[in-house]
């Protein structure tokens, strides 16, 4: 250990780093402090599972920041003689001088990630608010692995340069070029035909962090059929090939460090190697446009005859004045030409190795006796891995599916035939399955399935136990219940008597409960985890949940029927005060329901030039409405649910109608029956709509 | 003991030091002199072993210095651009050295602080030219290293601080055993604090000598005979110079004192005298056997 490290320096150089590694670290905690403000100041619980990138995204930001900043401030002794010549005059190994550096940048950073974290798992914790500690463990591991490849990068540049605007140049080249060519590459992947439906030509995104930050290049390493999803922040072997990565850029800047002469200080570039690769990534770019010309234009080489010239002449030119410019000598520049022939390998590597790669894909031998079973992976999953923060995640029964093996011959044949038709055709389709092969890598590929294959494999799926299972299963664990409206603690108890009565429900009523809208009727979001993965499931709080629904009920009212009978009488003053003459109406929208029972069909209106043929009916629903009693005690058969809003004529809220129970006679009752029916009938069966229980 | 083998530093085409030899002896202060550009930095930059040697070898007590913390441990060099941190204080810059030189002596540097009168809490950057350089000396004294390399020392510092840092120097020399290896363009400056002197000139060592010695074996004798004479008539004698004007005859002769006087003397001269030479006439003289133009060698000198 004292070979690398050397306990004086290390101290001294964190000691220099002490107002940086605090203040950062303080900036950092400003994202607690507001995320707790309003954790602690909203009477509603949160209605989403955070995801990975809403959790690292500070971090993220710290991490770059700072594992540039402090690195430059660490290492910035190199670019001035005299401070090069100190350090270098000192009783200190390069080796432990190189080490201690990055270990004190290091702990700082890991100081600053350690207490953010910290502080919001017990944010999370103490205010019991949903939260996928796995899935933060998986995110504060790699802020910390993020942080090895940062500073390893920066100071592999800090190495090979001599002066801050080199360093910095540097330290992006070979943090960001690695990726941005991969990106090319992808996408260059992608518009070659059949290329499309490969995943890892998916994955490689530039600007996202997902897979991109610290691991993009993975699958490309691993295999060429790899699921780009996986490569989330909670996953063991990315996490490691960016740890394994990252010691290599440490290794890299230690040995040039190690290398560097006390005289570099203060010179552009140390390495001629490294002149070179900057030179090339200037007459890299067009070449590249090039390439993706050709690609696009199907290789019609004639057409590109012009344009073609002339980008690589351009090319040239920048190449010439990188050269020019830096070294200020025509006579090297001369010398360096040749080296444009770099350029254009690399030009035509990239326009050959999408070709492979899509036809290496292509020439697997795929028969139903290959292959041991198929996965049906959800095709969403990378684009709610970006808004994973936003919406939460997919559904238990997405990420159940997931893991169902499905070994069926009908549906293995199937998947043979669209897989070998693909090879034939290069079409990709909308169907992602992962094929798991006897002998080989699995292979994890779009698939373009004609309706009866679809409608096949769809009927395989629905009917196997596991499937039906994943679909009306809600998973152990801890859970967080969400209503509309309600409290902390109110959706705790609610919770509460949902799960008991979900779970003595038959698989047909449960069912009956499944949902997929977020906003519309009266529903309890589950929001839970497994694994490192967030799940959200909604169900309806409909006649199937009587007593569910009338706890939900009555502590609805409790929240709501105050401002829902403030809203409505505010319709009929302004009816009153309008009169009839057009234009001048409110603008409402109300959906009317029914209580406990099936008393009443569920049915909404609202007002608008579409409805002005049925003013008076809709002004004589809302007076009934309005004449009503909020009550959640009173006779199922006369009683509705009332949710809405009322809008001023530019269609601004002026009120809401969050559900409210209202109890009405049975007239009232019959009335609102016959104008449903009219304004039903008005509109040719189309609007206001009648939703079934 | 510092050792020089064909040591050779260049910096692109430039050659700093072109296969210089030299051997420092322990306990001593060893002085530099040479013109801009002369190698003299680049050597104490290659014994501190902040540059790697492009050729040949530099040795302290026989192990290599580059890379090497045991060696790098027991010296400590004061470059001629100083390097504090920033708005940093001398106790803050006692803390770093402390860090890494294991002999950091606090009591040492307290005892200097108040030696010159230096607050080491007043932030280094509000200090003068010659402050700075009386708070390097401070922290590199504090250092008891066995071997103290300061590059332009006296740059800076006024007559008394020049005389405080020499007898500091001296003490230590004395007291420990240091060795000081010290560099300047002005021969005058290192006059009288070296044990030994080294002139450099184009990245080579091209006088070296023990500075009493260079002293005492030049000398000039002034002498006039009745009759006729030349500079045969003092066959025996090395002369590295010699001058007449009329009959009185000027000559710079390397060699024994009472030895050559006797020699003289038994020649029966009207008049005979012998007078001592300051050591820039010596390095003139030196410089001249040795075929260099003793101005070009030391232009700053003579500028």
């Amino acid at each position: 250990m004292n070979k690398l490290i050397h306990t004086g320096f290390f101290k001294e150089v964190f000691r220099q780093l002490k107002v940086a590694g605090l203040v950062s670290a303080g900036i950092l905690m400003i994202g607690n402090v507001s995320k707790l403000l309003s954790l602690l100041t909203s009477s509603i619980p949160p209605s989403v599972m955070p995801g990975a990138m809403s959790l690292a995204s500070s971090m993220m930001a710290y991490v770059y920041i700072m594992g540039f900043v402090l690195t430059f401030i660490a290492f910035g002794w190199m670019n001035k003689r005299a401070t090069s010549d100190f350090y270098h005059s000192i009783p200190v190994t390069r080796t432990q001088m190189y080490f201690s550096t990055v270990a004190a940048i290091l702990l700082w950073m890991f100081i600053g990630i350690t207490a953010y974290s910290l502080v919001e798992v017990l944010m999370y914790l103490l205010t019991d608010s949903p939260f996928n500690y796995l899935l933060y463990l998986g995110v504060y591991i790699n802020m910390l692995i993020g942080a090895v490849e940062v500073v390893g990068a920066v100071s592999l540049a800090c190495a090979i340069s001599g002066t801050k605007f080199v360093n910095f140049v540097a330290a992006c080249v070979i943090l960001f070029v690695p990726r941005f060519l991969l990106t090319v590459l992808s996408g260059f992947i992608l518009v070659t035909p059949g290329g499309d439906a490969l995943y890892p030509a998916k994955m490689c995104w530039l600007f996202d962090p997902n897979y991109n930050i610290f691991g993009c290049p993975y699958g490309f390493i691993t295999n060429t059929f790899i699921k780009g999803g996986e490569y989330s922040f909670a996953n063991v072997p990315a996490m490691i090939y960016t740890l394994v990565y990252s010691a290599v850029l440490v290794f890299f800047g230690w040995r040039l460090f190690k290398k560097r002469k006390s005289e570099a200080a203060g010179i552009p570039t140390t390495n001629k190697a490294f002149q070179t690769i900057i030179r090339i990534a200037f007459g890299i770019p067009l070449i590249l446009v090039l390439d993706m010309l050709i690609l696009t234009e199907n290789y019609d080489l004639r057409s590109l005859l012009v344009p073609g010239v002339l980008l690589i002449l351009f090319a040239f030119v920048f190449y010439c004045l990188y050269e020019l410019i830096s070294t200020k000598s025509a006579k090297k520049m001369a010398k360096s030409m040749p080296m444009f022939l770099v350029c254009l390998g690399i030009g035509v590597l990239f326009l050959v190795v999408p070709k492979l790669i899509s036809k290496a894909a292509r020439s697997v031998e795929l028969r139903p006796e290959n292959i041991k079973s198929y996965q049906i992976v959800d095709e969403s999953d990378s684009i709610l891995g970006m808004v994973d923060g936003l919406i939460s995640s997919k559904d238990y029964r997405s990420i159940a599916e997931g893991e169902i093996k499905y070994n069926d011959p009908e549906g293995i044949k199937t998947v043979s035939d669209a897989f070998n038709r693909w090879k034939r055709t290069g079409e990709s389709g909308s169907f992602p399955v992962k094929i798991n092969r006897k002998i080989g890598a699995p292979i994890m590929i779009d698939l373009d399935l004609t309706q009866f294959e679809f409608s096949k494999i769809d009927t395989i799926r629905t009917t196997d136990p596991e499937y039906q299972r994943s679909t009306l299963e809600i998973p152990e664990g801890k859970k967080y219940f969400v209503f509309s409206d309600l409290s902390k603690a109110q959706a705790k108890e609610l919770g509460r008597i949902f799960l008991e009565e979900y779970n003595s429900l038959s698989d047909g009523d449960k069912a009956f409960l499944i949902s997929d809208m977020y906003n519309e009727g009266d529903n309890v979001r589950v929001l839970g985890c497994v694994g490192a993965k967030n799940y959200v499931n909604i169900y309806e709080l409909n006649n199937k949940l009587p007593k569910t629904r009338a706890a939900y009920l009555k502590a609805m009212n409790e929240a709501n029927a105050e401002k829902t009978m403030k809203a409505l009488s505010d319709i009929c003053k302004q009816i009153d005060e309008a009169g009839s003459s057009e234009g001048s109406y409110p603008n409402y929208w109300i959906y009317i329901g029914g209580a406990v029972q099936t008393s009443f069909d569920a049915f909404e209106f609202n007002y608008d030039e579409e409805n002005s043929g049925m003013t008076k009916k809709l002004e004589e629903a809302v007076r009934i409405l309005a004449s009503g009693k909020p009550d959640t005690e009173a006779d199922p058969a006369n009683t509705v649910t009332v949710k809405g809003y009322f809008y001023d004529n530019s269609e601004f809220i002026r009120g809401t109608m969050g559900t409210t129970s209202i109890s009405l006679s049975d007239a009232d009752i019959e009335r609102l029956l016959e104008i449903a029916e009219e304004v039903n009938s008005y509109h040719e069966g189309w609007f206001p709509y009648r939703d079934d229980f | 003991m510092i050792t020089a083998k064909d040591l050779t530093k260049k910096f692109d085409s430039f050659t700093a030091l072109n296969a210089l030899n030299c051997k420092i002896p322990e306990g001593c202060i060893y002085g530099m002199v040479g013109s801009n550009g002369a190698g003299k930095s680049t050597l104490l930059r290659l014994i501190s072993g902040i540059y790697k040697p492009d050729g040949g070898s530099i040795e302290i007590d026989g192990k290599e210095v580059y890379d090497n913390t045991d060696v790098k441990g027991r010296l400590v060099f004061v470059p001629d651009e100083l390097y504090f941190l920033q708005r940093s204080n001398l106790v803050r810059m006692a803390k770093l050295y402390s860090s890494v030189y294991k002999r950091f002596s606090y009591d040492r540097f307290k005892q200097l602080t108040e030696t010159f009168k230096l607050n080491p809490n007043a932030m280094i950057g509000t200090f003068s030219k010659g402050m700075k350089r009386q708070a390097a000396t401070i922290l590199a004294l504090s250092c008891n290293a066995d071997y103290i390399l300061f590059d332009e020392t006296f740059d800076g510092l006024d007559p008394v601080m020049r005389n405080l840092v020499k007898n500091l120097l001296y003490n230590d020399v004395m007291e420990r055993n240091a060795t000081a290896v010290i560099t300047s363009h002005s021969l005058r400056e290192l006059e009288d604090t070296c044990d030994q002197l080294s002139l450099l000139h184009k990245g080579g060592i091209i006088f070296e000598s023990d500075v009493d010695n260079l002293k005492t074996s030049l000398f000039k004798i002034q002498v006039a005979f009745p009759e006729e004479y030349d500079r045969s008539k003092f066959q025996g004698i090395d002369i590295l110079s010699y001058t007449k004007h009329g009959s009185v005859a000027s000559l710079i002769v390397r060699g024994d004192r009472e030895e050559t006087a006797a020699k003289v003397k038994a020649m029966q001269p009207v008049l005979f005298e012998i007078l001592p030479l300051s050591l820039e006439e010596v390095f003139v003289y030196e410089m001249d056997a040795l075929g260099y133009e003793f101005s070009e060698v030391l232009k700053q000198e003579v500028e």
